[in-house]
């Protein structure tokens, strides 16, 4: 069981670590420790019902517990993806307008995102990786209404604050 | 969220969730349908896929570049130390291909299987799956199949037994009960009061149904000394536990036991089967399948019988809960009695959130919960969905209501004040009942501890009395121009007075007020509406006059609440 959730889930769960705390070792030693307390879990023969929201809700704990979420987190502009992303820009569109326009967007976004609430940031990244509503709500003890919401928010937010303006 | 396509446009919320495909059928079809409609909600729901797009991409610009997961054999170094037991890699012969590995694995399944819930309810999942594929198999070998099942139902000693034939798909043609009467009734209510198919007793499809409707969590799956395999579920609902046993190697069922939460403690069913065979149709004599019955429509049941008083407190209960809650709710509920049972009918939007409300309603004792999300409203549903409201709802024979269409000018107009008050009613209730409850609790003879109790019961007293005459202030307001104006050919004062604040007791203050509440809906209702809620309705110019009455009392009890009263209790 561990075995079969580990081959599904290790990306994701790299992934969502990582965007917490933006740490290559950081997100490696969560996603470690996510599998090894479900294995714990396992061997003491405890039981869980949905091992994908509990594997979710360990890493987050966890990369939150690291006090990496907030700080310490760098942008796009610095992220070492950033001139993957401006190369590959520059490859697709044929004009010097398109590009700087997509990067000013890319950077408002990113700022954007980072201005967000935590929670609302938070349920995001989970949606992202493709957990649904009630999963979300289980990895971040909130309600199912209430995480509908912060979703709702945090999109009506991202694109006033990168198309209205 | 949106009630009324056509009128309004597309929330983001709603685009979000269509966009999710969280949206139930019937409204992802009407807001796909406004999309096409709309450009200005077209243009809005590609803008905000757009952003999640974005949104997307700059994820995978974060994150592509740092690498993937740690691979699994690091993982598995650091398991001795962490668990104390042999490396799980071992468990995993995809990264070391060995026998012993092999071995673990199995053994470990194994164990799993007997020891670990999740592996429990998957495998309860598999084996049900697999014995209603076997069911359905032996079904379709024979034409126009009948099932044929003779049960024996047991519980406290008494028996009786229960021949049914029924059609594949579950619809009862004939049964025939003999033995304890009295045990067929309260079997049958079983039925009735949960989610369990009464049509298709002893079914591992509908087991596995129950089961997931019910939510039910998987306690154990377990081998017994015949062979056979018992799948024991537990759950919140009024059953408690339900086992099914399964034949080897067919998967037969053969034996359920169903667990019930009563007023008096828990009652147990046990339904065994003495024979089932498939036969063909034209086998059968007519008297079978000439009387073929409708499935019954569900009615609330009588699993207990609760006195009034529990009734009340249950009815009391319910409402608060809704209250608190009724955000999320779509349409309005409704609360009826039935079989001296509380019963709830509600329309909420999703299975989620119906199975939330079902799950928060069942805990109260006497509350049965019936709640529809809007593609499964059954025909014998007592409420209209608010998209559907048309003057009808109140257009009747109500003695007033005419009358108040002629002072409004329109049904429309006429039916959004009667829903406006019955809004307020329901908002002022909740608040007046939590202190008539309280009051009943800390009744003037049974004084509360002590003056520090005392004052905080009086300070609970004063929020749930303030919050309860802000909505009456409401209603009286909907009230007041009615009695006075359009009415005005009736006998009576043209203005309510107003009188001065009298200082009450709070014990006294919320028994009346919930009363008064009470009566003044109950009056309402039956000089606008077809709701008779009243018991005995008044003659109509008494109630008229009542009406003005009670909306001068509650009127003249003012917002300041009488619990602010310093009188102590004896």
């Amino acid at each position: 069981m561990v075995g079969a959730a580990y081959e599904e889930l290790r990306d994701p769960l790299y992934r969502h670590a990582l965007l917490l705390t933006r740490s290559r070792e950081e997100a490696e030693e969560i996603v470690q420790e996510g599998f090894l307390k479900l294995h714990t879990h396992v061997v003491e023969g405890k039981r869980i019902d949905n091992i994908r929201a509990w594997l979710f809700r360990v890493a987050h704990n966890s990369a939150i517990d690291r006090g990496r979420t907030s700080r310490e987190r760098t942008s796009l502009s610095e992220s070492p993806n950033a001139q993957t992303l401006e190369g590959r820009l520059a490859q697709c569109v044929p004009s010097p307008e398109v590009i700087y326009l997509q990067r000013e967007r890319d950077s408002l976004l990113a700022a954007a995102v980072e201005r967000l609430p935590d929670v609302q940031r938070h349920c995001l990244y989970l949606r992202k990786e493709g957990l649904s509503y009630r999963e979300i709500a289980t990895v971040l003890a909130i309600g199912e209404t209430t995480a509908v919401d912060h979703l709702t928010r945090a999109i009506t937010r991202l694109h006033r604050e990168i198309y209205v303006r | 969220m949106f009630a009324r396509f056509g009128e309004r446009h597309l929330s983001d919320r709603d685009m979000i969730l269509l966009g999710d495909g969280e949206l139930s059928r019937r409204r992802a079809a009407k807001a796909r349908r406004h999309l096409e409609q709309c450009w200005n909600c077209r243009g809005r729901f590609d803008a905000l896929q757009g952003v999640i797009l974005s949104f997307v991409q700059h994820c995978d610009a974060v994150t592509d570049g740092l690498g993937s997961a740690p691979d699994w054999p690091r993982i598995a170094r650091r398991l001795p130390k962490s668990t104390g037991s042999k490396p799980l890699e071992m468990a995993f012969p995809r990264w070391r291909p060995t026998a012993i590995a092999a071995t673990t694995l199995s053994i470990c399944i194994t164990v799993a299987f007997f020891h670990d819930g999740t592996m429990a309810s998957a495998r309860a999942a598999e084996l049900l799956t697999q014995a209603s594929g076997r069911d359905l198999q032996s079904l379709h070998s024979t034409p126009n199949a009948v099932i044929r099942q003779r049960l024996e139902v047991t519980s406290d000693a008494r028996r009786a037994e229960w021949i049914s034939w029924r059609a594949p798909a579950g619809e009862e043609l004939r049964s025939q009960w003999s033995g304890d009467e009295g045990l067929k009734k309260e079997f049958l209510q079983v039925y009735v009061g949960t989610r369990l198919n009464r049509h298709r007793p002893l079914s591992p499809a509908a087991f596995l149904e129950w089961r997931a409707e019910a939510r039910a969590t998987t306690a154990a799956v377990r081998e017994n000394s015949d062979r056979s395999i018992t799948i024991l579920l537990s759950a919140r609902g009024p059953i408690q536990q339900s086992t099914l046993t399964l034949r080897q190697p067919d998967l037969h069922p053969t034996v359920q036991t169903v667990a019930i939460r009563t007023a008096f403690g828990s009652r147990s069913f046990e339904i065994r089967e003495l024979s089932y065979s498939v036969v063909p149709s034209a086998e059968l004599v007519p008297t079978v399948t000439e009387h073929v019955r409708k499935a019954p429509v569900s009615t609330a049941p009588a699993l207990a019988t609760w006195d009034r008083a529990q009734l009340e407190d249950a009815e009391a209960s319910a409402r608060l809960l809704l209250h608190e809650r009724r955000a999320d709710i779509r349409f309005e509920p409704q609360i009826v009695r039935q079989n001296r049972n509380v019963v709830v009918h509600m329309i909420v939007d999703t299975e989620t959130d119906r199975d939330e409300w079902s799950e928060a309603l069942a805990r109260i004792p006497a509350v049965v919960p019936e709640i529809w999300t809007p593609d499964s409203i059954p025909t014998s549903f007592p409420i209209e969905a608010h998209s559907e409201r048309t003057t009808k709802l109140y257009r009747t024979t109500a003695p007033m209501a005419r009358e108040l269409t002629r002072c409004l000018g329109s049904d429309a107009q006429a039916n959004k004040l009667i829903d406006s008050f019955h809004s307020e009613v329901r908002a002022a209730l909740a608040p007046a009942l939590a202190l008539e409850r309280l009051a009943q609790r800390y009744a003037p003879d049974q004084p509360a501890s002590s003056a520090a109790v005392e004052e905080k019961l009086r300070r609970i007293a004063n929020g749930d009395w303030e919050e309860a005459h802000r909505h009456v202030l409401q209603f009286l307001a909907l009230v007041n121009p009615v009695l006075n104006g359009c009415l005005v050919q009736q006998a009576g004062p043209a203005a309510i007075p107003s009188t001065p604040v009298q200082e009450t007791h709070w014990r006294e203050a919320g028994l009346t007020l919930a009363r008064q509440i009470r009566t003044t809906d109950a009056y309402f209702n039956q000089l606008f509406t077809t709701q008779i809620t009243a018991k005995a309705p008044a003659p109509e110019e008494d109630a008229v006059t009542q009406l003005r009455r009670l909306a001068s009392e509650l009127q003249s009890a003012g917002p300041v609440p009488g619990a602010a009263s310093p009188r102590r209790t004896p």
